[in-house]
């Protein structure tokens, strides 16, 4: 298959000259230029970040997951998992907001999110590859971890729920990474002039096959696309798999039950929102976006953010009621610990409180601000990850088998564990800075 | 319902039994299906040629289904299905899956992920009546033979018979395992619990080992298979070479049996140095290597030995008597035996239990006495942990060492 | 008591059920043509490779590192 990214098959070689694009392409394209010295500070630091994790993991290593703040469960006193598997939980869940931005713009022409969509998408990718690396981060020997789980998956697919998350966690990523070379091709062909020569062939590789007239079947491949991962990614990852992870052991009441799924996704759908709120500001700001990525956009997320945060709110209302009123035993002591323990009405109350900051905005529109929008969306995706972390924890702290609660357990994390937290940011920042000067973060607008 | 092996599936009668179940199923010639069957395996095993099997049985199929669409029929150019491949389990067949999948939308890039289920056998109909993981699979180790596994019909299936009504608390048991496998602190494979009921004065005792589940909820949640179930006795086992050390199966089960090794067993008071290796060469024996899980695994070598086969170190320290180890399927197994005579001598009014039955796990472990009530309390034993140097709370040993920073800033 | 292979037909006939109607949809769907399907298909299996291959790679960093 011949590749076209230096040559236009027809006509002159015309393309990437300064006429052709508008002021909007242009504003899309600032980014790609020299990096400045804010630029070069923020890689710093997002270095410094990720070099700091990874010697806290390089520890652990060496020494094994003895540098956690893990025991085993029973008479071991505490917790198997841990903020590993609440950081899983929560980078799945953040990579939601990709799809529904995207799935907005597509199949139910919610216009006015476009210009975050392929914002939106890169986190996704970002998110994910975090995810996985909190599965490998949370093993006890994840040089195994290929030659363990993928020769055995015909065996292990039918019953174990963590071989259906690699699965499916696997299709999402793939699925995620194809609308994104799909979608993104017109533009890197309009734009090949202005990208960095080193990434050549790796924008060859996106461009492979590539041809002029190709973009309404690419739109409609990705429409396909984005119906079929709007049905994957809510119905059947973040409110299937990764729940069913728990919600399928009978053993742990905290865990066990069918609002689980319902109760995951509305979490993700929480933390995705504002995590897609804070990335479009934050670019906003920096690239002086505020006609690209106008109020609206931030109006919009901000509703959904609330919506989304309510029914999370609702369904664990749903989840604490059956446990506090005449619940059997198992149920009751769950419930019990769960409205004893302060890290769970802190996460509840960031939770109202971005259900509140919406609300507002919506009976008094004038008091609408962008930037406070911003800052109020940091409030629900923090209240996801430790309602999440708690979950975890909680399940084999509270186990149907009463004897144990006698002995006593606890969980604090260790410093190993809170550097995974930065680390993770710091490759979401990596990853963000590097697409800042390789692909348009905006989709472009018809050029010719 | 037993558990399937890979194993009796290779087995001729027991293939033979099952393709005559499956054939019978289906109301057509069982006969015909039979003979079709054999003879495709003599297809694959290159004592028949493909078209001579193609013709033998062209008019029979017309006769029987009014179609011949097996790819080496006479004047077939259509797929073979799914049911053509029943007679031949192992034979590659990826084209016609591909044609098949072509025709459900092209999805070419599935071929290569059903493509790998499909050589797998998981799409053979005997797979269909199989149970979770039951051996390492694909990572080589050796799954022992599937005529060992069985007496007659019934599979082999360890469990014990623990007598609490005789258990005094004295922690013999625990202390045992501990040397014999060379635990790290804090590993109690096996766990006595001392408890009240509320209205009541005496101490009982509650004797946690592994309780051997049939339907053990580590073993489905594996993501690797190192969790299975051995076919010779039905032990349930930590293949050490597989394990990615996830817990999954540690949070599953509700008994909190598992522990697993969280740093260097030499620097966290382990010291097993004797034989991992089972019967069959897979590592599942002793304190587990950093980064694995382990559990009460009923001394697995001591169940390869004739000599020291239906023993544990538990057991055998028991000074009381009380615990009894043998196959539950048997009737003649030493904890039936024992049961027996217990229940003779009680006059048939023997209080017995399982431990969290109403799980579903279906637990092999049979205790004699009554289960703790909800409103139990645990209590000092007569015996302390500590008084056997045993560590009860792992969380005050799992202390890693200290990092450079703590010790840059120890020192100034 | 369950049914031991549901796993198998819960992820390949329900959850993956929505990716076959995505290449359904590719296949078959207007503008129809074969050959962006082909490369679309083309960046599902390359980008399944890259990720489980790269996860390899580490791995056998890691064992000769750590193991």
């Amino acid at each position: 298959m011949s590749t076209t990214i230096t040559e236009p098959p027809e006509g002159s070689r015309i393309a990437g000259t300064e006429p052709q694009l508008t002021a909007r392409d242009r504003a899309v394209l600032r980014p790609l230029g020299r990096p400045s010295p804010r630029y070069l500070v923020t890689l710093g630091i997002a270095l410094a970040g990720a070099v700091w994790f990874a010697q806290g993991w390089v520890f652990q290593l060496r020494h094994g997951l003895v540098v956690t703040g893990l025991s085993d469960w029973g008479t071991g006193g505490g917790v198997p998992w841990g903020l590993y598997i609440g950081s899983f939980i929560w980078w799945v869940g953040i990579a939601h907001g990709g799809i529904v931005v995207s799935a907005a713009v597509r199949l139910l022409g919610l216009e006015k999110l476009r210009p975050v969509a392929r914002l939106a998408e890169l986190l996704t990718l970002a998110a994910l590859a975090n995810a996985g690396l909190y599965i490998v981060l949370h093993l006890g020997r994840p040089e195994r971890i290929v030659t363990s789980i993928l020769p055995n998956l015909p065996q292990t697919i039918r019953s174990s729920p963590l071989a259906w998350d690699v699965t499916v966690i696997t299709l999402y990523f793939v699925m995620t990474g194809t609308y994104l070379a799909l979608t993104i091709r017109h533009d890197l062909y309009e734009v090949r002039d202005r990208l960095p020569r080193v990434l050549r062939p790796l924008y060859r590789v996106v461009l492979v096959g590539y041809r002029n007239g190709e973009r309404p079947k690419a739109e409609r491949m990705a429409w396909w696309l984005a119906l079929g991962v709007i049905v994957l990614a809510p119905l059947f990852l973040h409110g299937g798999v990764i729940p069913w992870l728990f919600a399928l052991l009978p053993g742990t009441p905290a865990w066990f039950g069918p609002v689980q799924g319902p109760q995951f996704l509305a979490a993700a759908l929480t933390s995705a929102m504002g995590a897609v709120t804070i990335l479009a500001y934050v670019f906003r700001r920096l690239y002086r976006w505020d006609e690209l990525i106008d109020d609206q956009v931030f109006d919009g997320l901000a509703r959904w953010t609330g919506l989304f945060a309510l029914l999370y709110l609702w369904l664990q209302l749903q989840q604490v009621i059956t446990g506090a009123a005449m619940a059997p035993t198992g149920l009751g002591t769950v419930a019990a610990a769960k409205l004893a323990d302060p890290l769970f009405w802190l996460a509840m109350v960031l939770l109202a409180a971005t259900v509140g900051h919406v609300g507002v905005q919506l009976l008094a529109p004038r008091l609408f601000s962008v930037g406070r929008t911003a800052a109020v969306a940091v409030l629900p995706v923090l209240a996801v990850l430790i309602d999440k972390t708690l979950f975890v924890v909680e399940g084999t702290m509270e186990p149907a088998f009463g004897l144990y609660h006698d002995l006593g357990s606890s969980y604090a994390p260790s410093w190993v564990e809170w550097s995974s937290v930065l680390g993770a940011f710091s490759i979401v920042l990596l990853f963000f800075l590097v697409a800042v000067k390789t692909v348009p973060l905006l989709e472009l607008g018809e050029a010719e | 319902m037993a558990e399937r092996t890979s194993a009796d599936a290779d087995d001729q009668s027991v293939w033979g039994a099952r393709a005559r179940d499956v054939l019978e199923g289906t109301g057509y010639d069982v006969a015909l299906g039979g003979q079709v069957a054999r003879d495709a395996q003599r297809v694959i095993s290159g004592e028949l040629s493909g078209e001579e099997f193609g013709r033998r049985y062209h008019e029979a199929y017309l006769h029987e289904f009014g179609l011949d669409d097996r790819p080496d029929a006479p004047s077939s150019g259509s797929p073979a299905d799914d049911e053509g491949g029943e007679g031949a389990p192992e034979e590659p067949r990826i084209l016609s899956r591909r044609d098949v999948l072509g025709a459900l939308g092209g999805a070419a890039a599935g071929v290569l992920f059903l493509g790998e289920f499909y050589r797998s056998g998981i799409f053979r109909a005997d797979a269909l009546t199989g149970s979770g993981a039951t051996g390492p699979g694909a990572t080589g180790a050796v799954v022992a033979g599937g005529a060992s596994a069985t007496t007659g019909a019934k599979t082999v299936q360890y469990g014990m018979v623990i007598d609490l009504e005789r258990c005094d608390g004295c922690l013999f048991c625990v202390d045992a395992c501990r040397t014999e496998n060379g635990l790290a602190d804090g590993a109690l494979w096996p766990y006595v619990f001392a408890y009240q009921e509320p209205d009541e004065e005496r101490t009982q005792f509650l004797v946690r080992t592994c309780q051997q589940c049939t339907n053990a909820p580590c073993i489905k949640v594996c993501p690797t298979t190192a969790r299975h179930r051995r076919l010779a006795d039905g032990l349930v086992l930590t293949d050490y070479d597989v394990c990615i050390g996830c817990r999954y199966c540690e949070v599953a089960c509700p008994y909190g049996v598992n522990y697993f090794q969280w740093g260097d067993p030499a620097s966290s008071g382990g010291s097993f140095t004797g034989e991992p290796r089972d019967a069959r060469g897979v590592a599942v024996d002793g304190d587990p290597p950093q980064g694995v899980m382990g559990k009460c695994n009923y001394c697995p070598l001591r169940q390869d030995d004739p000599e020291r086969r239906g023993t544990t170190a538990c057991s055998v320290a028991c000074p009381m008597d009380a615990i009894y180890v043998g196959d539950m399927n048997d009737p003649e197994s030493a904890p039936n035996r024992y049961l027996a005579q217990r229940r003779e001598e009680a006059g048939g009014r023997l209080p017995t239990f399982r431990l969290l039955e109403d799980l579903g796990t279906e637990p092999n472990v049979i205790y004699i006495g009554t289960p703790p009530s909800a409103r139990a309390e645990l209590v000092e034993g007569p015996v302390a942990y500590e008084a056997w140097d045993l560590i009860e709370d792992r969380r005050g040993v799992l202390e890693g060492p200290q990092p450079w920073f703590q010790r840059i800033g120890a020192q100034t | 008591m369950s049914s031991p292979t549901y796993g198998l037909w819960l992820l390949l006939g329900i959850v993956f059920a929505p990716f076959y109607l995505m290449l359904a949809g590719w296949m078959f769907g207007r503008p129809r043509e074969w050959r962006l399907p082909l490369i679309g298909i083309g960046f599902l299996v390359g980008l399944t490779v890259v990720a489980w291959g790269g996860m390899a790679v580490f791995a056998v960093l890691l064992e000769i590192a750590f193991f």
